[in-house]
């Protein structure tokens, strides 16, 4: 089935597990959110395409003052993220301390139902 | 410099803080009865459109603000829109005012701005002001205004050795400010520190208490007019003889940059252009410190400073009432208080009160040309207007 460019598109492909960003078939380029025209080029003809969960923190911050819903998580580590052709999702950094983070530290993109954006990220630990 | 577009012959402000027993109607009265009191041989009957900035009307469960305001105003035959741009809601109302007198199909166009919401808890406000970010991405996974601007912070403090010291310096000003501002949110409440604003509670790392702007009530409203109109009724003229609107993505996943905003670099250059002046020329001006980080990237994206200098310029006190160029003399966001849909008139109020030699203990001296930086959001938008005061013009 062909999904549409939708940003209920890329949350379906989340709930199976599947990381997936928009390719421009005309400039080569990638991109999020979903557009139905490439935001580089303005060409139509696009596809989905599946990408590595491994990205690097570009920012992060700690949140004391939780959004309504987030009360839960208490204080939450959220990390803007960078990924392969600059794709840059936000997210909650699970199991780290703010102490131990820099920009630069890599760090996995995983799924699951029990956050409202349907992933995650954890400390992608050094080899 | 270039001609006026608009005139401002009067302001008014109501006092901003915790307004108990008030709604949003009653405030906008307050700010509407000082602005048209002043100037005596004005009639209100003169206005035939107003441009009211409100952010969101969750606040009190009320939309459809504009009649209601008229109303209140007993201007029920006045052309009525209501503003939205989240918290650039009234600088955007501003502009839009400018853009009816200079059409030339208005003579008088009353511009305001209001919001009313320290009636809701703390959690209620934060989750309304935060439909002004990107839901999808941002909202979704527990960001916070303080949160987005706490990314800017630490992206800047990486970048530029930006310090927490230094952004803790503009809560020292602006709050020392807001002590000779009787309508200030903070007026006479607060003697704030460095050591304070670092020792108050974090509310979303780097970002603590003392580093973010209040919840607010408030109203600020002034009248326009064409620029041969302006002496007729009043001795107190304010020229606009430039603005600038720039807009960049909703979520931070798309800017260029975590340690500018687009969207105020592009509106800062049309201003200039517009008013055929350069930064150096401001004398005196109030912008968007909705957080300290954002006083400091404010600086660099006006052209007071060069990029990655903002931490220093104020470390070296230029943005003080005695330094180079005065920033946000009212008290700012930061401690005159951001009732979000008041802010960017009340900023344009104190600039016309600085140019007037109206702005009593606070005063700058020789305050000549003035700017306001009014931001949307994160950054989404930003609106700059440029003045000159009238006895300075030609």
């Amino acid at each position: 089935m062909v999904e549409e460019f939708t940003l209920e598109s890329f949350k379906r492909f989340c709930e199976n597990n599947r990381f997936m960003v928009v390719k421009c078939n005309n400039c080569g380029r990638i991109f999020l959110p979903p557009k139905m025209f490439c935001p580089y080029c303005d060409s139509k003809d696009l596809v989905w395409m599946e990408i590595g969960r491994v990205g690097v923190i570009v920012s992060y911050t700690e949140v004391h003052v939780p959004l309504k819903g987030f009360e839960k998580f208490n204080s939450y580590i959220v990390v803007l993220v960078e990924f392969e052709g600059g794709i840059r999702l936000p997210g909650i950094l699970k199991n780290a301390k703010i102490s131990d983070l820099d920009i630069g530290v890599k760090v996995l993109l995983e799924f699951s139902k029990d956050y409202p954006s349907g992933y995650y990220f954890t400390l992608q630990q050094p080899l | 410099m270039n001609k006026p577009l608009a005139s401002i012959i009067s302001v008014g402000i109501s006092k901003f803080g915790k307004l108990i027993g008030k709604s949003a109607r009653e405030i906008f009265y307050d700010a509407f009865r000082e602005c048209i009191d002043a100037i005596p041989k004005f009639s209100v009957d003169m206005i035939k459109a107003a441009f009211i900035g409100q952010m969101s009307g969750m606040f009190e469960h009320q939309e459809h603000n504009a009649p209601i305001y008229l109303e209140w105003c007993g201007l029920n035959g006045v052309d009525g829109f209501r503003v939205e741009c989240a918290c650039a809601s009234s600088g955007a109302a501003l502009k839009l005012g400018v853009i009816a007198i200079a059409s030339g199909l208005y003579d008088f166009v009353l511009v305001g701005g209001v919001e009313k919401m320290t009636h809701l808890s703390t959690s209620d406000v934060t989750d309304i002001l935060a439909t002004a970010s990107d839901y999808f991405f941002e909202q979704i996974n527990g960001l916070t205004f303080p949160a987005l601007y706490a990314l800017m912070a630490t992206a800047h403090m990486k970048k530029y050795g930006t310090t927490q010291e230094q952004m803790a310096l503009v809560s020292v000003k602006n709050h020392a400010n807001a002590n000779l501002n009787p309508k200030a949110h903070m007026y006479g409440v607060d003697n704030v520190t460095i050591d304070k604003v670092l020792s108050s509670r974090v509310i979303a790392w780097p970002l603590k208490l003392y580093d973010c702007s209040l919840i607010s009530d408030g109203a600020a409203c002034l009248i326009l007019t064409k620029p041969e109109l302006a002496y007729r009724y009043s001795d107190d003229v304010v020229h606009i003889i430039g603005f600038g609107q720039g807009h960049d993505s909703i979520s931070l996943i798309n800017r260029e940059s975590l340690t500018s905003l687009k969207a105020s670099k592009i509106a800062a250059k049309r201003a200039y252009d517009m008013a055929g002046i350069s930064p150096m020329d401001v004398d005196v001006a109030e912008v968007h410190d909705c957080f300290t980080i954002a006083e400091i990237i404010a600086y660099e994206d006006l052209g007071f400073c060069n990029p990655g200098e903002g931490g220093k310029l104020i470390e070296r006190g230029e943005t003080f009432r005695d330094g180079s160029i005065p920033v946000n003399t009212s008290g700012g966001l930061k401690a005159k208080g951001h009732p979000v849909g008041a802010t960017g008139v009340a900023q344009a109020c104190e600039i016309f009160l600085q140019l007037t030699g109206k702005a009593g203990l606070r005063q700058i001296d020789e305050a000549k040309i003035g700017l306001t930086h009014n931001v949307g959001g994160s950054g989404a938008s930003a609106i700059v207007h440029i003045y000159v005061g009238g006895e300075f013009y030609g």
